[in-house]
């Protein structure tokens, strides 16, 4: 099938105006927020239904053109675009919640669905969804499933998977799936927690039922200073030994503070520290009470420099607003930012640190650590200029040597943003050349012939790296 | 005649399957083999690799809360070797002391703790697995949050050894914590504590243990070992139900069930029941006829055998016979 007869389908299948072929609108989605890579598609689709989806999903197959869905972009493992010629299906519209049951605490939603718009919708029944990635206030929950997005609140509750009762997919062939139950029980396979973080190469999510958890009687969240990240770490070691169970276990360092304070996210972190760690505890008052007094009494014992104890809602939000931009705010020091995601045993966390210190004074570029502490999730933004390909190469030799020493210590290349384009070359370094070559058997059982986001979550074929451009670096 | 294989290292679990390949008999892995009248009604295999003889703690790292266990290890006995570290996994199966860790999980069993835990699956990071031709291999990472790769750990959980014979599985583990016991009549208002880690109504009685002292009305204090000697109850009863029922807003307390039907135990924080049929009566008939009391409920007959298995079956092992004898595939 020609191109021109294909993009005639998806205009038959989901209308004309909902399809964009012009080269301004698709320069939206040429990458994800990981800039790094990059990939004009033929074409952009914008269903607005299963059935649109299906239609869709039916005429690529046919005429056999790679494909991907893309929620928000928000992506930072480059797993949302396609190869050059590709269709992208952006699921934005597909943004309804379908039903709300307070009694059993779940929610039917399509994938379009804001992360935080889903919470704003169930407040009033005094429930919550506990995903907090950093980009909720934008990311979509189809795209929190397909890379099984982590956030703060993570330490206690688990990731997406673990919030996920079923979900309701389209396969590369156009066939609809439903895997797992509003009750979560599932029959045998968990296929619904294989589809969690597949990148988008199993399916693609059209609804789900997503677990909904109690707001929290009562609240409290420590905002703590200290002159030194290790001695922030040290203090989160503490705290999980002792037993205590905080909902989250943040790190900011000294870069990332004055980031944030000099951004409008500004939450009056401790300019003179070294590092802030923000410990938030929930549970009824009593509980919050004790284990608030047991983590006062551990985190004093490190001599903080500062210790604050956000009373108020509008001082709790504040402060996770500064947070969770952080990110954005970091946007403000270089053209571009590239963010690692590993993983260590939490006991490994002072250690990687005071490498990734040691890496950030071999490349000379300007570094800022925000982190995942209670998970061991490591989340080193390097600034750096992509126009400069020196820089380019210099970012990435950083990555690497990052993710190497994670995997040394024992932990994983990715926590919570996924391999997409960007890690593959790491996974034959986690698992073995036989665990892979599974992993893709796995793979060819529901996509056959890797037409459904081709080339991520799993090493690329030979010859399909080159399909993506990727700007300076090393290949 | 049916020979069971105990392996004791996972050198033996490889040369086991690796001999059974070259021959043309059935092998099924499995644990210790009590549950298997429910799950293999029907024909049993040649072999069966058991699991019964790899049950060491491999490690437990309690500064991480995470700790990898062989898979013959029993529920009781892996809560005895935790308690010393302050950490405990959080998970209360009907077949706490005589069945395994592996066929908890691979034949996926209801724990009594659920409402303080979230699903029982979430727990396991990873493990060591062999395919039926011998290979083996690692899933997960040993770090609680890792989206590198496919999340194989997933499939192979339920997978009731028709996939890979498990060795080991790397565990998330929680604080123990020291509970507060309590016991109300059928119609006081349930508890709805978040730090409950468990309710459950037994016979007319609600019992429910709590990691706070709280005062709910209607409900006593009792001493730890009644609380102890109800769990057991309420294990031994999920553990004799013909058939569990799931279903969302069942209202409390117990549903009202035709005769011929008697609800042994009734989880309240996950809405399951285990029900026990009239002996006398037909199976599938009970269970058509509890299906269209109870319409939108999920009932669960145990040897339900999923839909893809055959092609991810061939996926993990391609070039080796299965592990069989194969299940009829009930839709």
């Amino acid at each position: 099938m020609s191109a021109t007869s294909l993009l005639k389908q998806l205009r038959k299948a989901v209308g004309k105006k909902h399809v964009l072929t012009d080269p301004a609108s698709l320069l939206a989605y040429e990458s994800d927020a990981l800039t790094l890579f990059r990939s004009k598609p033929l074409a952009v689709v914008l269903p607005h239904s299963e059935k649109e989806v299906v239609a869709c999903a039916q005429a690529l197959h046919q005429a056999q053109v790679p494909w991907a869905a893309r929620g928000a972009g928000t992506g930072l493992s480059g797993g949302a675009i396609v190869p050059p010629g590709g269709v992208v299906l952006a699921l934005a519209r597909m943004n309804r919640i379908l039903h709300i049951d307070p009694e059993a605490q779940f929610a039917r939603v399509e994938p379009g669905v804001v992360n935080a718009a889903l919470g704003r919708a169930v407040a009033r029944f005094g429930l919550r969804f506990a995903p907090d990635p950093a980009s909720q206030t934008v990311s979509t929950l189809g795209g929190n499933l397909a890379e099984n997005a982590g956030g703060p609140q993570c330490f206690l509750h688990g990731t997406t998977s673990n919030h996920v009762l079923s979900v309701r997919h389209v396969l590369a062939d156009g066939k609809v799936e439903e895997w797992g139950t509003e009750m979560g029980v599932s029959r045998g396979l968990d296929l619904r927690g294989f589809f969690a973080g597949s990148e988008g190469t199993v399916g693609v999510a059209v609804a789900m039922d997503l677990k909904l958890i109690p707001t929290p009687e009562s609240i409290s969240t420590f905002l703590v200073g200290f002159d030194s990240v290790a001695k922030a770490c040290q203090a989160v070691s503490a705290i999980v030994t002792t037993g205590l169970e905080p909902v989250a276990l943040e790190v900011m360092d000294k870069t990332a503070i004055h980031a944030v304070e000099n951004s409008v996210f500004r939450a009056g972190l401790p300019l003179d520290a070294g590092a802030v760690l923000l410990v938030e505890l929930e549970g009824t008052e009593s509980s919050v009470e004790k284990a608030a007094a047991a983590t006062e009494k551990i985190l004093k014992t490190f001599q903080p420099m500062s210790f604050e104890n956000a009373q108020t809602p509008q001082a709790r939000t504040a402060l996770w607003k500064g947070r969770k931009g952080a990110g954005g705010a970091l946007g403000r020091l270089a053209p571009d930012s590239y963010v690692m995601d590993g993983v260590v045993p939490r006991s490994k966390l002072a250690e990687v640190m005071e490498y990734v210190g040691e890496v950030q004074a071999e490349s000379n570029l300007p570094v800022a650590n925000l982190f995942h502490a209670g998970d061991g999730n490591i989340h080193p933004h390097f600034s750096y200029d992509g126009r400069d390909p020196k820089q380019c190469q210099q970012v990435e030799l950083a990555g690497a040597k990052i993710l190497r020493k994670c995997l040394e210590l024992g932990g994983s290349i990715t926590g919570e943003h996924g391999v997409g384009l960007e890690k593959q070359a790491f996974l034959l370094e986690q698992f073995s050349q036989q665990e892979i070559d599974l992993m893709e058997r796995v793979r060819q059982v529901f996509n056959p012939q890797d037409l459904l986001n081709p080339g991520k979550g799993l090493p690329m074929k030979r010859g399909c790296a080159e399909a993506f451009h990727r700007h300076g670096g090393v290949a | 005649m049916t020979t069971t294989w105990q392996p004791q290292s996972e050198a033996q679990v490889s040369d086991c399957l690796k001999e059974w390949q070259a021959g043309d008999s059935s092998l099924l892995p499995c644990g210790n083999q009590n549950r298997l009248p429910r799950h293999f009604p029907y024909s049993a295999p040649e072999y069966w690799l058991s699991s019964a003889k790899l049950k060491k703690v491999l490690w437990v790292d309690s500064e991480d809360r995470t700790c990898e266990v062989q898979a013959g290890i029993s529920l009781a006995e892996l809560e005895n070797q935790l308690a010393p570290h302050q950490l405990s996994l959080g998970v209360s199966g009907a077949h706490h002391d005589e069945g395994t860790l592996g066929g908890f999980f691979l034949a996926p069993d209801h724990s009594l703790l659920a409402h303080r835990f979230g699903f029982t699956r979430d727990q396991v990071l990873g493990g060591r697995w062999a395919l039926a031709d011998g290979t083996v291999i690692s899933t997960g990472a040993r770090v609680v949050k890792s989206v590198a790769g496919y999340d194989l750990t997933r499939l192979l959980l339920g997978s009731r050894g028709q996939l890979a014979f498990c060795i080991s599985l790397i565990l998330k583990l929680r604080p123990s914590k020291k509970l507060s016991w309590y016991q109300g009549p059928m119609d006081a208002p349930p508890p709805a504590s978040p730090s409950a880690h468990f309710h459950f109504s037994l016979e007319d009685q609600i019992w429910f243990a709590d990691e706070e002292d709280c005062a709910v009305p209607g409900f006593r204090p009792r001493e730890e070992d009644l609380g102890k000697q109800a769990l057991d109850s309420a294990r031994q009863a999920f553990g004799k139900a013909e058939v569990r029922l799931h279903q969302l807003g069942f209202g409390h307390p117990s549903p009202n069930l035709a005769p011929g039907f008697k609800v042994r135990c009734h989880d309240l924080s996950s809405n399951t029941c285990a029900i026990g049929l009239d002996p006398t009566a037909d199976l599938s008939a009970s269970i058509a006829d509890l299906q269209n009391q109870f319409p939108s409920a999920l009932i669960v007959p145990e040897t339900m055998a999923p839909a893809w298995l055959k092609e991810i079956s061939f996926a993990m092992a391609p070039q080796a016979r299965p592990f069989g004898p194969p299940l009829p595939v009930h839709g």
